[in-house]
């Protein structure tokens, strides 16, 4: 992929990103739940 | 080819930091934490003043919400009683990941520990203080391991004594603020 199309392919899967935490009900927090999980196995 | 794998590579990286920083922003000013994520000032519910109550009914609680006066930030803890004292652990405080993630149990020891913790709508205002006195640890560890390690077993509670002692779980008193009525 091009560099400027690549870079606009971040930014716009940023911006589904950011809308989607944001807005759509219990995503983030279900992402939370991954993550605690992942520190909890991790941080040691 | 090698451009395409640093592409993938690059996305791969960009998911997980703008998830981060997208919780992480949108919860720094809210009014208590998300599951993983500090939050603001605790500014809603009772204020609780008068007696120290009987913390007794913590033992249904499974977390709280535990905001630092100084540096202003609050996060979910599990909370102990045990002998009419009201507790609080911070683990994981040797690794790496649990220096970033555990910053609040630094700055409550290395400040002031003055603290609101908000539990069943209610906030009380306290003063963190780290707790490593052996007989007090006996019975919070009892607790800790009951409530939240799957049982009082004496291996559950051994392997917390020995967590607290080699540091990697720090365990901290919520008293009465200085000159609170008791």
């Amino acid at each position: 992929m091009k560099t400027k199309n690549y870079l606009m392919f971040c930014a716009g899967l940023s911006v589904v990103l950011v809308v989607s935490l944001l807005y759509v009900p219990s995503l983030s927090d279900t992402v939370e739940q991954y993550m605690l999980f992942f520190l909890s196995t991790n941080a040691r | 080819m090698l451009r395409i794998i640093l592409q993938v590579v690059g996305v791969i990286v960009l998911i997980p930091l703008v998830t981060i920083a997208t919780l992480r922003i949108d919860n720094q000013d809210a009014d208590g934490p998300s599951i993983l994520f500090p939050g603001g000032e605790l500014v809603s519910g009772e204020l609780y003043t008068g007696h120290e109550p009987d913390w007794s009914f913590t033992d249904d609680v499974p977390t709280i919400e535990l905001q630092l006066v100084d540096p202003l930030s609050s996060r979910t803890i599990f909370v102990m009683e045990s002998d009419g004292k009201v507790y609080i652990p911070s683990g994981y405080m040797r690794s790496v990941l649990g220096r970033i993630w555990k910053d609040w149990a630094f700055q409550a020891d290395a400040g002031d520990g003055l603290a609101v913790a908000r539990i069943k709508g209610v906030r009380y205002e306290r003063q963190l203080i780290r707790v490593m006195d052996g007989e007090v640890m006996a019975g919070v560890a009892a607790k800790l391991a009951q409530k939240y390690s799957g049982g009082e077993t004496p291996e559950a509670v051994a392997a917390i004594r020995k967590s607290v002692a080699d540091g990697d779980t720090w365990i901290f008193e919520m008293a009465p603020r200085d000159g609170a009525s008791l």
